[in-house]
């Protein structure tokens, strides 16, 4: 927890440094925006690309609402804190200078326009809205695809938490209970016909309401752990 | 960790792998071409699976999606990162794809035959 604080300060220290600096002037290399979607989860995905530049490239990423930035898109000074970052990061460039950002931003923002800009290492800046839709409930349908139930909590695979340690914890407050989610459906891994992933089609998935019937505690993406809800 | 595979293969064309890609091919419009041979590297770990990739870096691939009977699992960025997911999603690699991306456009797709080798057929 104190590393993740200490990245979050680091992280809010270089937006800072790099925002007023690079910000509404046409400093080369270019960055683009080939993607940006988000779902009614917030669970969003920004593909873009910095032209020219070489793999490793940091990319520096602000998303706030619409009243925290002036009318020539640079970001108002005093509402550069906490409550108006809907989502702050940094990423690497991979080849031709394409980036990803995945992320979630919490129901606070439901129903609202961010906007969403970011600048690179090498110079270049980009900016662009993205509107938020109503935030479904934290509920079994906020897991994302390519996610494991164990015993009593969910994990993302490529998510930050998923571990041995933490998956033999769930294990143990909540049985011995595998199920994965591919495809917006899920598996029983323990099923006797789960043999390779031949099984892994629609006719042997199992109901949502058996999902819920475990009632999962805690669900863990990317970065996030988040509490499920069953009202 | 343990390394459990590591394919090195030379180019080659295959007709029934390419048969099977270009399907997906078409569906992006594509013509498909000749399916080459990719090295990967499939490490298994006790809870998750990491494949890389290496495609010839002239054709410059930025993103990897890959695909369990039709779904998507996962996607990385290349060259830095690996597809990751549950050792059981690789248990049979016939019956996985990828589809390769480069700055937005779907440039190739590849499957594995039955001897665990990578072809994938470019545009």
């Amino acid at each position: 927890m104190k590393k993740r604080i200490i990245a979050f300060v680091c992280a809010v220290a270089l937006m800072v440094v790099a925002y007023p600096t690079t910000y509404g002037s046409a400093i080369e290399p270019e960055i683009t925006i080939i993607s940006a979607e988000i779902d009614n989860n917030g669970v969003f995905e920004v593909i873009g690309q910095v032209k020219g530049v070489a793999v490793g490239t940091q990319v520096s990423f602000l998303m706030c609402p619409k009243n925290a930035w002036d009318t020539t898109g640079r970001i108002i000074e005093s509402k550069f804190k906490a409550d108006y970052i809907a989502y702050i990061d940094q990423v690497g460039t991979g080849n031709n200078g394409t980036f990803i950002v995945q992320g979630q931003v919490s129901e606070k923002w439901e129903n609202q326009t961010l906007r969403f800009a970011g600048a690179s290492s090498y110079g270049g800046y980009y900016t662009q809205t993205m509107s938020v839709p109503e935030i479904s409930p934290y509920d079994i349908d906020i897991i994302d695809n390519n996610s494991v139930i164990y015993g009593r909590d969910a994990y993302l695979v490529t998510g930050a938490f998923y571990n041995a340690d933490n998956i033999a914890t769930s294990i143990k407050d909540g049985g011995n209970r595998i199920y994965y989610k591919l495809g917006g459906k899920w598996y029983d891994l323990l099923d006797p016909n789960a043999l390779d992933n031949s099984f892994l089609v629609s006719k042997n998935a199992i109901s949502d309401s058996k999902v819920e019937e475990c009632k999962p505690r805690y669900y863990y993406n990317m970065s996030e752990k988040i509490e499920l809800n069953y009202n | 960790m343990n390394k459990t595979k590591k394919n090195t293969g030379k180019k080659a064309v295959t007709g029934i792998v390419a048969a099977v890609v270009s399907a997906t091919l078409m569906l992006f419009g594509l013509n498909g071409g000749d399916a080459i041979e990719v090295k990967y590297d499939l490490v298994q770990a006790d809870k998750v699976t990491e494949l890389k990739i290496y495609p010839d870096e002239d054709v410059s691939v930025d993103i990897v999606e890959l695909y369990c009977n039709g779904s998507i699992v996962t996607k990385a960025l290349l060259p830095t990162e690996t597809l990751k997911s549950i050792p059981f999603v690789f248990s049979d690699l016939t019956n996985l794809e990828l589809r390769l991306y480069k700055e937005g456009d779907v440039i190739g797709v590849g499957s594995f035959n039955e001897d665990k080798k990578l072809y994938v057929a470019f545009k």
